[in-house]
Parts: structure tokens; C-alpha cells; sequence
């Protein structure tokens, strides 16, 4: 008996010791790459390159509603549908806490960009640096830091108080600069204004330091960044920050002292002779500095009720006539003439009358490029800063608001008496020249201007509540160190 | 290790042959003298053996040393006979007492059901025999306390649930793990039609039994796959003897249990005319309006509206169904090798077509024993089934004639002069009403078919190393394949722009299993009873499938993809995971009074994160044997009683198979080039859902079994809950899954069994019912309610509605009320208006079975019944739109509508536009939820058994016919077509009345 007992009991523990060595199989996921591999060659890197463009591209984001946004809080487009799901709370700049396409969505969509950066940030810095070498690493990193400079200057548009209220001490937004790939991070709270500022600049100059001087192709000039893209950035949160020395310092290493002004190293940005040509495939001119590109593939373009072309068109089945151009907006100015070819090319009336931007004009699923920088808005911010910089009429800011506006309108020439009227002839240039291309938001805030009323929506002073956007709901009861505005 | 086993077998196999040999003769009859045809003699602890005749008598040779000869027969008690010196040996076998010796099904063994402590309830052949029913997990429809088995509608071999002891999980899996013969199931649909379901692959007469175990005790030994309770199948096995066949046979037909009444065309325009003018229109422009919602001009004069037709589109859609079965089964074996082969085919349609259900399976078992030692065992399940699936089931298809037969507008015709379809696309003419499409031709042209091929195998092979310690090796494969090919036939509404709709899919599912095991069972000094076993297990699942879209088909004749003038898309999948199991019982029982039995489990799973890789899952079971106390002995009265309790925990990895990676998926693309991203956050602590369970029970039988009564109450607590928790976005993400919260379940079941008569007429009464309650207790961050669904609240059910309440029709003005929080009348409840309104699960359900039989009459009469749940009425609530839609409305409505002030009346005025002048909307609320509370006599069966005298002449043993009837009577209050169903009730295809004859014969 005790002997079949130790055959039962030596067995079983020869079962279990088997099993012991045995190693648990681990079925490896086919359809997905594991955090462990995801940085182990050059095309997986290459592919999360694109996938931090592709988030920045999403269609609450740079791929539509962001920039719809930047045009519609201003005064110049009136809403026709009163749809909630389009902007109708952005336009009468009425928005709350909980409104889910515009202030939860662009708040996620940002912040997931964002996070796609400090992911891809953190893994070239554990392994992918070894993977592709030194130098294709920095071109990746500065274009992940690039992105993340974007994504951070174009929440500040919306969530924060402009720089110029306080000198950028108001409450800023949660930095995030580590990528979070699972469970372990904390709360966060808000940093101020100038903090955030500090971070974009930091990231823009390494990216200056680091971005390829050109990119391979005229494709990829415009939807990859480089150097110049950085630069031109950086003209951008300058003037944004009132830094109108630096915003000089910069737009001088890319714009030609003289006309014709050009870029003369890396990608030769220069204004194209037909304004048209740069919203009309292929998109890829030298004058867009950075496009969000769209084609017909699935995924690759804006998505429903996001396209450019359906808010602000109205053709037949192209466009939904979401917003028309409001007739007592920037399109009633006198000086801005009827054989403008910004009026011309790139406004539609449609049968009953009413005026609509065709500058995106493709039909569905509405493939133009989006729009990012053109080289123009780089001779504007240029001009705006040598003009708030230079006593008098400073001639150079008066040779290049004409050079943009003479490329659409041969036969007007600007002129200036006064430095103020000169500002003001270059902030209308502005207007006009990026209708529609998300950058009235930006313009009305740095300068801490009322927002004009338009239609049945009122004005809004900057003491207004509603002159910026509230905080995500959302953020607030989950995030527990978040303040609203 | 095979060669070791067959030289062995050799060597034994020789040994034999050289020993001398004496003969033996005898008969064996039963305790009346009868003779016992077909019983097994052999000589203990060989492979010698013989089967008697069909007269009992005889004849084995043995070998001289040989002492002892077992005689066996099917329901008889085995007896062991000294051989001595004795040539013939006569030997009387006695009926077995079957609640004595009853055996149950556990975990990895079989044990008597003395030994059972924890709580398992079992539902034999017997209970099930002939039932039209495709899947296996139908059987247990009120017959096993505290299991809910609902039936998502009656689509024949369509989707079912089947929830042991109240829900345990809000966002992981439910289902219960089944494991046939050993073989763990994967129960992954594989197909995009909606109505699929994998255990259909089983002929259910090919069941010997089903034991589900219940309780978290008597489960925990499948550790993390058993939290949702685990279902064992067991299914029938040759016995000794010479070949026995069964051929059964049933054919019937199906018809639905009832139609709605709606209105007549007249009624209709009448209605709508007042919808409108309720809704502010004039009585011109109502009446206007109301003609060209018929398709009529609006100068059609009164005469010509009172003599429109009324078509009834119910009549023509609801049409028989067809119910067949047949099947030929063998069994027998000599006495080494014992075998059960079974074919069947078994077809059925519903009552609305094209829905069908087609089954042919074979089932092939076989065991050997090699020597005396070595037994070899292979089973092996082939089966094929096809369902043609209803066009759409829900609320999207206005091609779904469960869903829009009663709401087409009964002007519109179904055919034409010419028998043509009337209404078709392109041919001018066009439906009136929202429910435009010709159904019927749907129903003919449609086609969305689903075919499975399963295969289910095992082998495996059992090492008597000592009598007392049994190795045994299994190895098992689950293997499927389905096949979508889904037609929406050019002809059709929803296909015609595009010239023809289709989608294919293929879906292969491999799953295997190799279990190996040691057992080691022993009675020292007569009173102690070890039984111990240690197993290792390994099990690997794999899913992977395809799908191809393509559109415009040149002619519907041309319904292949290699016809398709534009290919859509195509996409595909692949997922694993596998377990890795060491688990082990130790049983002790004390002169069977005293039963203790601990049970380990050790899981270690693909699916967890690698923090929390392993699972440990113990219980410890006790039972005391009351009756065999000496004490208990004279207590005659008490034939039985026992005394149980049982702790346990166990696991449900239905968690999903890498949601702890932290993962890059491919789905995005920029300008035209592939992306890599971040898909989820890792979360390597995310792991099973915890399940502990105290089980107390009793098993008490009076009067020599003539009473029984089994009684067990339970609580049950799941925690660690999947969740989704929510994130701030700052973090880049929305949500991360982790373990948290607990859902209670506590519940008490009751199985009483009685026989007030017994001969010669016998009536025998099986009644159970289970009452439970479940209840939130803990979500996260001290929640009270979840941020994705408000019902899912602390304190509350699971499955609970959270809705303000109805508060009937207002007599001043015929417009709907609700309650607001306070009580109070609102026409427009807002969010803060919200109150649990009870839930999705019954509070109390179960069966009631009575056998009546008489001299080879018998009478089976099933009755099952659930209270304590609500549902939505979907199809009721669209029924009743009033007319202030162009869809037909109930009879109901129309006659119990408010008119005029003063009426007292349950339906709100008719209003075009449905939701009443600043109001909610029509069916806020609780307007449309109801209780399903029901009795239903679900089965009942007259069956006559042939005289021997009779079938002695034509050499069979038996002849059975058989009238069966399935839903023959209900009583419910459910509003639209039928209580039995899950969801929300729209457009389901309901339960059906199915009377079948049959006749099986055994020879």
C-alpha cells in the first residue's frame, strides 16, 4: 500500500514539475505590433512618423473643424443650419463644458496628438535612435517636437487667455511631455500661458535645429515638416506672444530682404503668381508651407460633417452651406475690389445670392488639402512685425503686404500715411488672404480684440465670458488637478 | 510511451493464450425469474468476457485460475459470483436503485452523487428525449433551478442565453463555459448574420446527460473559465452486448403562436385624419393629406374611400413551418470494445420564410480497452448545419416582415393582377407608407445563408497502473467553420441602386485541448474513501476570418462574387489566446457519512496582464450523510438526507485576448502612407473577474424516495469587474481597462420531486423554482452610477432601467403625463426625472414536470414560467404610433385611443408626429416597458409504448409513437406577439406553436 502511495505521489509531482518547465505559450497578436517591437525597424518608425501627422490631420483637428473654428468664431461667415453637431455653439461663441464637437473633441484630438509625440518621443530615446542612426532620428524628433509645438499653440487659440492678458501668467495648459502608454500617470495641472509658450519654442528650436532642410518631394515639402516649416512656425507663436523682434529674426532666415521675397535656403517657399493654383490639386506648391493632405482612400480624408468643403461651399451636392460669407464681414470692404482674384477664384454665389468660400471645392468625401501655413501668412507676420517695430511707415512691411496683395489684385496698390494705418493695411490683408483658413481666431485673441458681432450672435469683448473656450468637461471631473476658465 | 503500452499489451495478450481453460453456462435473470437478455459476463480483472442471449443463457470459457465472474446489465445492479468449482452458475441480478447509486458528472471525473457537496443539477436523456430543439443549451429551459436559458427569438437554431445564478459581469463575457465529453467549447459566434449559434452541432438525443455546475464550488476546479458556471455534456456511449438500433422519427409543423389585429384602410385614414388635425391641421387639408399618404388624389369622394381594399400582410407572411427528424443510432460491444454510432438529420423552417434551420450530424464513440490496464477511448463528432437567417432582425430593415407586416399600410397589395409582386423597384409602382417594401418578395429573393462544419474530436488513453490509480491522457479539437454568404438580390429596395448587394464571410475557429490527468481512488478499512486526483491542462484557441463585399450584379441570377462589377471592401482578423492549467481535487468521505472535498486550480492565461498572470482558484466542499447515521436508521420515513456547504471562487477570463498589451495598430493612413499607433494602454495588471460563491444545501428524500426535495441558497460575489474607466483626455487616451467593482448575486433554489401514485398507474411530479436578486455593490472612485450608462447604478440590479415614468393619459386633453422625481405630472421628464423601473433578469423562473403513465400510455406535461422581469416593447411601441406616422397601428390603440375630453382611456391621442405639442417623445419613459411574467405549458407529450406481445412478433424490443406539442398554451399579459425573448423586441421573429408526430423504435 505505501508503495502505491509513493507512485501516486511521486507522479503527481513529476505532473506538476512537467508543467512547471513547460513554458506558457503566448499566442503573439498578428493584427497588432506590441509595445515591445513597435520601434525594432525603420518602417514601423516611419509609420508612427506618419501616425503623429495622421492624429494632427483628424477631422476634429487640423483636418477640418480647428480650422473651421478659427474662421467661424470670427465675424466673417454667418450660420445657416443652427446644427449644434456644426459649430453653432462655436459661432454664436456661446460653447460650454460639455459641448462634445467642439470643445470636448478638439480638446482630446489635441492632446491625443500630443501623446502620439511624447510616445514616439520616449521611444526613439529608449531604442529607435539605434535603429535608424543619429541623423534620421533628429529629422524624426525635431518633426515629432514640431508637431507638438503645433498642437500645443493651437490649444492655447481656444482654452487659455491670450499672451498679451498678463504677459502669459494665466492659467496655460496641463504639459504633458511623457508619453503615457498605460496605467501609472497622475493628475496634472494647468502651467501658465508663458510656460506653455516656453515649451512650444523650445520644441520649434530644436526642430529648427534638427528637421531636414528639404524633404524628398514637393509632396512631401508640404505634408512633412523641414526646416522652413519650423521657422515659419515660429514667426507664428512670435506674433502671437507680441515678440514682434524675434518674429523678424525669424521670418528673416527664410524671406528675401527684397521683392521678389523668397526663401533662398531649404524648400524655396515663394507666392505663387495664381492664389488659385495653391488650393487646386496637386496642393503641393512651394507656397503651402505645411498642407494636411486628403485623398479619396478610406481613413485618408476628413470624415462626415469635418470637410472644409462641406462647411463653407455650397455647389450642387458639394458643400452643406453650413456658413456663407456674412455680407456685412470682410467681403462689404470696398478696398478689397471686384477683380481681386481672392474675389474672383475663390468666392461662389450660389443661385438665391448668397456668397460662399470655394476655396475647398472638391466633392465628397472632399479631398483638398488642408491648409496649415502658407508663405504668405510668413510675409504678413513679417510685415505686421517690422510695421509695430519701426516708427513711421516702414517700407520693407509696405513692399510685402503689397506683394500679396498685388498677386491677386495687379491693379490696387497699398498705401500707407501713418504706422497705424499701415498695421491696419496689413491686418486687412490678413483677413482677406486667409479667409477661411483658421486664422481670424488667432488674429482677434493675440491682440486681445472684441470679437465682432455678426448675424444673432453678439460681440464679445475680452472681459466677456465665452471670449474663450471653457475646459472639457470631461478633463474636469476626471482630472482632478484641472481647473475651467 | 505507445510503444511501451503495445508491447505490454502483447505480452498480456500472450500470457493468456497459454493458460488452461475450463467452460462455464448459466442464465441470468432479474429478481422476477424474467430473463435478462444481453447481459455482460466476465471474469474480474480480465479481458474474458461474453454477453448472454436474448433468453439469458450463457456460455463462457475461462481460464482455470479464474475466481471471480461479474454479471452486468443495463439498469441492473452489478454481482460479483464466486466461480469455485461450479460449472453453471444461475444468477438473479436486481434492479438498481437508482437514487442510491446515482452518479454525477464533475469536474474531470464521475463520482456518486453521495460524495457531491456542492451544487450541481443534472438534466438526463430521459428529460429531453425528442424535443425539436437545434441547440443543446435549450434542454436545460427550465429544468435546471437557477438556470435562465432565453431563446433570443424563434429562429430555429438561432441565439440564446443562458445565465447560471444571476449575472456576475457588466462588461466582460456571461457565457457559461460547456465542455462535451471533455472538450472545452469555444463559444465565439462566427458568422455576420445575426442568428448563429455554435452549440447547434449536437443532436440533442445524443445526450446522456447535462450537468451544470452551478455553484462557484463545484466549478472552481475549471478556475478561470469557470465564473459564469460551467455546463457539462455528456453524451451516450455504447454498453456491452449485442448491437442494439434505435430509429427515431418525428415530423411537424410549426405555426405562429398569434397575430396582431391592426387597422383596416378606412380605420386607418380616419385615424390619420385625426392625427393631423390633432397635430393643427384643418380638416381639408388633414383629409388631403391622409388620401395622398394612400396614393389617392385629394378629390377622392367618401364613397370610394368606405369601398378601398384592406390588405392583410400578417396573413401572408406567417405561413407554416416544417419540423422533421430522423435518426438511427447503434449501440453495443463486446467485452472489451463498446461503440455508439449515431446519424441524424433534422430539419426545420419557421413560420415566416425563408428562415430554416438544417442539420446533419454523425456521432461516432468508441472504447477499447486494450488489456486490462490500458483503455483507449475516441470520440468523434461531425456535423454540418445550414441556416437560411432572416433578412434583418431588429428595427433597421423595413425588409423584415416580422418587423413591418403588421405597420405596412393595408392599402398597398402584395401582388399583382398578373401574380407579379406588386410594388418592386423599377416597376413603377411604389408601396405607400414608411413600410415600403414588398416583404414577401424580399423573402423569396433575399438570400442570407450560413453554413457550419463542426468537428469535434477526442482521443484519449487510460493506464490502470494500479486498480486504484488511473493515468489518463486527452487530447481534444474543437474545429469550425462557417461560411456567410449574404445576397441582397438586385430586385430588391435596398440593393436596387446598386445593381445587387453582396458579402461573404468564412470564419475558421480552432480550439484544442489536451488534458492529462492522474486519479487515484481507494477504501481503506472499508471506511475511509479517498478519491484524488492532479491533472495538467493546456488549451489553445484561434479565430481568424475574412469578408469580401462586392456590388452591382448584372442579372440576380449571377449571385457570386466573381460576378460583382465593384468589389467594396474586404477586410479580415486573426486572435489567440491559450491557458495553461495545473489544477488538483483532494476527496475524503468517512463511511460515506463525512465528505470533504478541497479542489485547486492554477490558470495561467495569454489573456492576463504580466503582473497578474496566474490564477489560484480553491474551494472546500463538506457534506454530511445524515441517513447513514445508526441513529437515522430507524427514521423510516427518511429515505434520505444530506446536508452540504461549499465555498469556492473562480474566474471569467471573458475578458477579451490582449486587452493588457499596450498595442500599435495599423489603421490610419497619412496622405496615402500607412500608420503605426498606439491602438490601447497597456495595463499589465488587468486580469480575470473574481468569483466567490457560499453555497448551503440540503438533499432530503421521504417515503422511500416518493418524495424528494433538494433546497440550495447561495451567495455569490464577482468582483474585480472589467471596466472601461473613464480618462481625461490629456492623457491621449479616453478610457484604460481595469479590474473594478462587484455585482452580488443571492438566491435560493428549490427541486421537488414527488410520486403521489406509483402503480399501476404512475404520476410523477418534478416542480423547481429559483429566486434571485442581484445587486451592484461597488463601482470605482466611489461612483454611484457609471459615466457610460446610468443604470448600471450602486444598490440597484444589473440590467436595470433608469427611466422616468409613465403617468398615463391626461382626460382633459388626451396627451401623454410622466412623473417627474418629486411625483409630480411633467409632458416633459428631464434626466434628473430618472427612477429604477426593475430589470431585464426574473426575480423568480423555473419548470414544473409531470409524467403520467399507465400500461405504455404515457402523458408528459412541461410547464416553465418566469416573473419578475420587464422589458421594452419595441414592436409594441412601433405598433402603436397612431398614425401619426404612414405606418399601420394596432386595433388596440385605435379602439382605447382618447377622443374627447372626459375620456378615461390608456392611449394618448393620435398626433402626427408622434411626440404631442411640447412634449417628450412618444415612447418616453416607461410608456412601453412591460412585464414578460409568464406560464407556458412549453412541452407536452402523449406517447404509447407497443405491448411486448405485439412487438415480439416483429423481433423488436421496442415501439414507441409519440404526439408532442411545444407552446401549446400561454399565459401572459405581454402586449405584442410573445413574452419569450431577449432584447428589445423588435421585429424578432416570435416563438412558434409546433405539434410534432413520431415513432422510435429499438431492435
Amino acid at each position: 500500500m505505501k508503495k502505491h502511495f509513493k507512485i501516486f505521489i511521486s507522479l503527481s509531482l513529476g505532473l506538476l514539475l512537467y508543467s512547471c518547465n513547460k513554458d506558457l505559450q503566448h499566442p503573439v497578436p498578428q493584427t497588432s505590433i506590441t509595445d515591445a517591437t513597435s520601434f525594432d525597424s525603420p518602417d514601423r518608425i516611419l509609420n508612427q512618423v506618419r501616425s503623429i501627422y495622421q492624429a494632427t490631420k483628424s477631422g476634429a483637428f487640423y483636418g477640418g473643424r480647428h480650422v473651421v473654428y478659427g474662421d467661424i468664431r470670427g465675424e466673417n461667415f454667418v450660420n445657416e443650419t443652427s446644427n449644434l453637431v456644426t459649430g453653432f455653439d462655436v459661432w454664436g461663441l456661446n460653447c460650454t463644458n460639455t459641448s462634445q464637437n467642439s470643445v470636448k473633441n478638439l480638446w482630446s484630438a489635441a492632446y491625443y496628438a500630443i501623446n502620439l509625440c511624447n510616445v514616439f518621443i520616449d521611444g526613439m530615446d529608449a531604442k529607435g535612435t539605434s535603429v535608424v542612426g543619429a541623423a534620421l532620428s533628429a529629422n524624426y524628433m525635431g518633426e515629432a517636437r514640431f508637431i507638438r509645438a503645433l498642437c500645443y499653440y493651437s490649444l492655447l487659440q481656444y482654452y487659455a487667455r491670450p499672451f498679451a492678458d498678463g504677459a502669459g501668467s494665466k492659467p496655460g495648459l496641463p504639459l504633458r511631455l511623457t508619453g503615457i502608454k498605460g496605467s501609472g500617470f497622475s493628475d496634472l495641472a494647468r502651467s501658465t500661458v508663458a510656460e506653455i509658450y516656453t515649451q512650444i519654442l523650445s520644441d520649434l528650436d530644436f526642430a529648427e535645429a534638427n528637421l531636414p532642410l528639404t524633404n524628398a518631394s514637393a509632396l512631401l515639402n508640404v505634408t512633412r515638416a523641414h526646416r522652413n516649416t519650423a521657422i515659419a512656425l515660429k514667426t507664428r507663436v512670435y506674433l502671437s506672444m507680441q515678440r514682434y523682434g524675434d518674429v523678424i529674426t525669424q521670418a528673416n532666415k527664410i524671406v528675401t530682404a527684397g521683392a521678389p521675397f523668397t526663401a533662398t535656403s531649404g524648400v524655396a517657399h515663394a507666392l505663387q503668381a495664381n492664389i488659385a493654383n495653391v488650393f487646386a490639386s496637386p496642393y503641393t506648391t512651394t507656397e503651402s508651407i505645411l498642407s494636411m493632405p486628403m485623398t479619396s482612400t478610406t481613413g485618408d480624408f476628413p470624415g462626415t460633417q469635418n470637410q472644409l468643403g462641406f462647411y463653407f461651399y455650397n455647389n450642387g451636392s458639394v458643400g452643406s452651406s453650413e456658413y456663407s460669407l456674412n455680407p456685412a464681414g470682410i467681403i462689404s470692404n470696398a478696398s478689397w475690389t471686384v477683380d481681386d482674384k481672392r474675389r474672383t477664384d475663390l468666392i461662389f454665389t450660389n443661385a438665391s445670392g448668397k456668397k460662399f468660400l470655394a476655396k475647398y471645392k472638391t466633392p465628397s468625401p472632399y479631398t483638398d488639402y488642408v491648409p496649415v501655413m502658407r508663405y504668405s501668412e510668413v510675409l504678413l507676420n513679417l510685415a505686421e512685425a517690422l510695421a509695430r517695430t519701426n516708427p513711421g511707415v516702414d517700407a520693407r512691411a509696405l513692399a510685402l503686404v503689397n506683394a500679396v496683395r498685388k498677386r491677386s489684385d495687379p491693379a490696387v496698390t497699398i498705401v500707407a500715411a501713418t504706422q497705424a494705418e499701415l498695421i491696419n493695411a496689413i491686418l486687412l490683408e490678413r483677413t482677406i488672404e486667409f479667409l477661411g483658413e483658421g486664422l481670424r481666431n488667432n488674429d482677434l485673441m493675440r491682440l486681445l480684440q472684441t470679437i465682432p458681432a455678426k448675424g444673432s450672435a453678439p460681440n464679445k469683448a475680452p472681459t466677456d465670458p465665452g471670449y474663450i473656450w471653457p475646459i472639457s468637461s470631461d478633463e474636469l471631473s476626471l482630472n482632478r488637478l484641472m481647473t475651467d476658465n | 510511451m505507445r510503444k511501451v503500452l503495445l508491447v505490454l499489451s502483447a505480452l498480456v495478450f500472450f500470457a493468456s493464450q497459454v493458460i488452461a481453460q475450463k467452460i462455464i453456462t448459466g442464465k441470468v435473470t432479474d429478481e422476477n425469474g424474467n430473463s435478462v437478455p444481453n447481459a455482460s459476463v466476465q471474469v474480474k480483472g480480465s479481458t474474458t468476457g461474453t454477453v448472454a442471449r436474448s433468453d439469458g443463457s450463457y456460455t463462457i470459457t475461462v481460464p482455470t485460475d479464474a475466481r471471480i465472474l461479474v454479471f452486468s446489465a443495463i439498469n441492473m445492479a452489478d454481482q460479483e459470483i464466486n466461480i469455485g468449482s461450479q460449472a453453471v452458475i444461475n444468477v438473479s441480478l436486481k434492479t438498481e436503485e437508482r437514487a442510491l447509486q446515482e452518479v454525477v458528472v464533475t469536474g474531470y471525473q464521475t463520482v456518486r452523487k453521495k460524495d457531491v457537496a456542492a451544487a450541481i443539477s443534472k438534466i438526463s436523456a430521459a428529460d429531453i428525449e425528442n424535443l425539436p430543439i437545434p441547440n443543446l443549451a435549450q434542454a436545460m429551459q427550465g429544468r435546471a433551478a437557477g438556470v435562465i436559458v432565453a431563446a433570443a427569438n424563434g429562429v430555429p437554431g438561432g441565439s440564446l442565453s443562458v445565465i447560471v445564478r444571476g449575472v456576475g459581469s457588466i462588461s466582460a463575457g456571461t457565457v457559461p463555459l460547456y465542455v462535451v465529453d471533455g472538450i472545452q467549447l469555444n463559444t465565439g459566434l462566427g458568422s455576420i448574420n445575426t442568428q448563429n449559434n455554435p452549440l447547434n452541432f449536437l443532436n440533442p438525443n445524443d445526450i446522456e446527460s447535462i450537468e451544470v455546475l452551478k455553484d462557484a464550488a463545484a466549478a472552481s476546479i475549471y478556475g478561470a473559465r469557470a465564473a459564469n458556471g460551467v455546463i457539462l455534456v455528456t453524451t451516450k456511449k455504447g454498453k456491452v452486448g449485442k448491437p442494439r438500433f434505435t430509429f427515431n422519427s418525428f415530423l411537424g409543423q410549426s405555426s405562429p403562436l398569434g397575430k396582431v389585429e391592426v387597422l383596416t384602410t378606412q380605420q386607418w385614414y380616419k385615424l390619420r385624419v385625426e392625427a393631423l388635425v390633432n397635430a393643427g391641421a384643418t380638416p381639408a387639408s388633414a383629409a388631403s393629406t391622409a388620401l395622398s399618404n394612400l396614393g389617392l388624389p385629394a378629390n377622392t369622394p367618401v364613397g370610394k374611400i368606405d369601398s378601398l381594399p384592406t390588405y392583410i400582410w400578417q396573413d401572408a407572411v406567417f405561413s407554416k413551418g416544417v419540423l422533421s427528424n430522423v435518426e438511427l443510432s447503434m449501440q453495443g460491444g463486446s467485452s472489451n470494445l463498446t461503440y455508439y454510432v449515431s446519424g441524424s438529420y433534422s430539419k426545420q423552417t419557421a413560420f415566416i420564410k425563408p428562415t430554416d434551420f438544417q442539420r446533419g450530424a454523425l456521432l461516432s464513440k468508441l472504447s477499447y480497452e486494450i488489456n486490462d490496464k490500458i483503455t483507449f477511448d475516441n470520440s468523434l463528432s461531425l456535423s454540418t448545419f445550414s441556416q437560411n437567417a432572416p433578412y434583418s432582425i431588429g428595427n433597421t430593415g423595413f425588409g423584415n416582415p416580422a418587423y413591418s407586416s403588421s405597420m405596412i399600410l393595408p392599402i398597398n397589395p402584395m401582388y399583382n393582377m398578373d401574380g407579379t409582386y406588386y410594388g418592386m423597384p423599377g416597376s413603377g409602382q411604389s408601396m405607400v407608407g414608411t413600410f415600403n417594401h414588398n416583404i414577401l418578395a424580399i423573402g423569396e429573393f433575399v438570400k442570407y445563408f450560413t453554413r457550419t462544419n463542426q468537428f469535434i474530436g477526442s482521443g484519449s488513453l487510460s493506464y490502470n497502473i494500479i486498480p486504484e490509480l488511473t493515468l489518463k491522457t486527452f487530447f481534444g479539437v474543437d474545429y469550425r467553420l462557417t461560411l456567410d454568404h449574404r445576397y441582397q438580390d438586385p430586385r430588391v429596395n435596398d440593393a436596387f441602386a446598386v445593381s445587387g448587394r453582396l458579402s461573404d464571410q468564412v470564419d475558421w475557429n480552432t480550439n484544442y485541448i489536451s488534458t492529462t490527468t492522474a486519479t487515484y481512488r481507494k477504501t481503506f478499512k472499508d471506511v475511509h474513501n479517498i478519491n484524488a486526483f492532479v491533472g495538467i491542462e493546456y488549451r489553445k484557441d484561434q479565430n481568424q476570418w475574412f469578408e469580401a463585399n462586392g456590388q452591382g450584379f448584372p442579372s440576380f441570377m449571377l449571385q457570386y462574387m466573381s460576378a460583382a462589377s465593384t468589389p467594396t471592401n474586404v477586410s479580415g482578423q486573426w486572435t489567440a489566446s491559450s491557458t495553461f492549467s495545473q489544477f488538483a481535487k483532494a476527496g475524503y468521505s468517512y463511511l460515506s457519512k463525512y465528505v470533504f472535498n478541497y479542489t485547486i486550480r492554477r490558470d495561467g492565461s495569454s489573456r492576463f496582464g504580466a503582473n497578474n498572470k496566474f490564477g489560484v482558484f480553491h474551494s472546500a466542499q463538506v457534506a454530511w450523510n445524515a441517513k447513514e447515521e445508526s441513529f437515522m436508521e430507524d427514521l423510516r420515513a427518511i429515505s434520505d438526507l444530506k446536508l452540504r456547504y461549499a465555498f469556492g471562487q473562480a474566474g471569467n477570463d471573458q475578458i477579451g485576448n490582449s486587452l493588457y498589451a499596450q498595442l500599435y495598430g495599423a489603421n490610419r493612413v497619412y496622405g496615402n502612407g500607412s500608420a503605426i499607433n498606439p491602438t490601447q494602454l497597456g495595463n499589465p495588471d488587468l486580469t480575470w473577474e473574481t468569483r466567490q460563491e457560499h453555497n448551503l444545501g440540503m438533499d432530503i428524500a421521504l417515503f422511500r424516495n416518493r418524495i424528494s426535495l433538494t433546497v440550495d441558497v447561495y451567495k455569490k460575489t464577482n468582483k474585480d469587474l472589467l471596466l472601461d474607466r473613464s480618462l481625461y483626455s490629456t492623457t491621449g487616451f479616453s478610457s484604460i481597462r481595469q479590474n473594478l467593482g462587484s455585482v452580488e448575486n443571492k438566491g435560493l433554489e428549490f427541486l421537488l420531486q414527488v410520486t403521489p401514485v406509483n402503480k399501476p398507474f404512475k404520476w410523477v411530479s418534478t416542480f423547481n423554482i429559483a429566486f434571485q436578486k442581484n445587486e451592484v455593490l461597488e463601482l470605482y472612485d466611489g461612483l454611484q452610477s457609471l459615466p457610460g450608462d446610468a443604470s448600471i447604478r450602486v444598490g440597484y440590479p444589473l440590467g436595470s432601467f433608469f427611466v422616468a415614468q409613465w403617468a398615463g393619459v391626461n382626460p382633459a386633453t388626451g396627451r401623454s403625463m410622466w412623473y417627474d422625481i418629486n411625483g409630480n405630472i411633467t409632458y416633459n421628464p428631464t434626466a434628473a426625472d430618472r427612477k429604477i423601473i426593475g430589470d431585464i433578469y426574473p426575480s423568480h423562473f423555473g419548470g414544473w414536470n409531470n409524467t403520467l403513465s399507465y400500461n405504455g400510455f404515457s402523458l408528459d406535461a412541461f410547464f416553465q414560467y418566469e416573473y419578475g422581469r420587464i422589458r421594452s416593447d419595441g414592436q409594441f411601441q412601433q405598433m402603436m404610433r397612431m398614425a401619426g406616422a404612414t405606418v399601420n397601428t394596432l386595433l388596440y390603440g385605435y379602439d382605447n385611443r382618447w377622443q374627447k375630453p372626459g375620456d378615461i382611456v390608456p392611449v394618448p391621442r393620435a398626433f402626427n408626429g408622434l411626440a404631442d405639442y411640447n412634449s417628450a417623445g412618444w415612447g418616453s419613459g416607461t410608456r412601453y416597458l412591460f412585464k414578460t411574467d409568464y406560464i407556458r405549458l412549453k412541452q407536452v407529450t402523449v406517447s404509447y409504448d407497443l405491448p411486448a406481445t405485439v412487438i415480439k412478433k416483429f423481433a423488436i424490443e421496442n415501439a414507441r409513437f409519440y404526439v408532442q406539442g411545444i407552446n401549446m398554451w400561454t399565459y401572459t399579459k405581454w402586449p405584442s406577439y410573445d413574452p419569450e425573448f431577449t432584447g428589445d423586441n423588435f421585429g424578432i421573429i416570435p416563438q412558434s406553436k409546433n405539434v410534432t408526430v413520431g415513432l422510435q423504435v429499438k431492435f
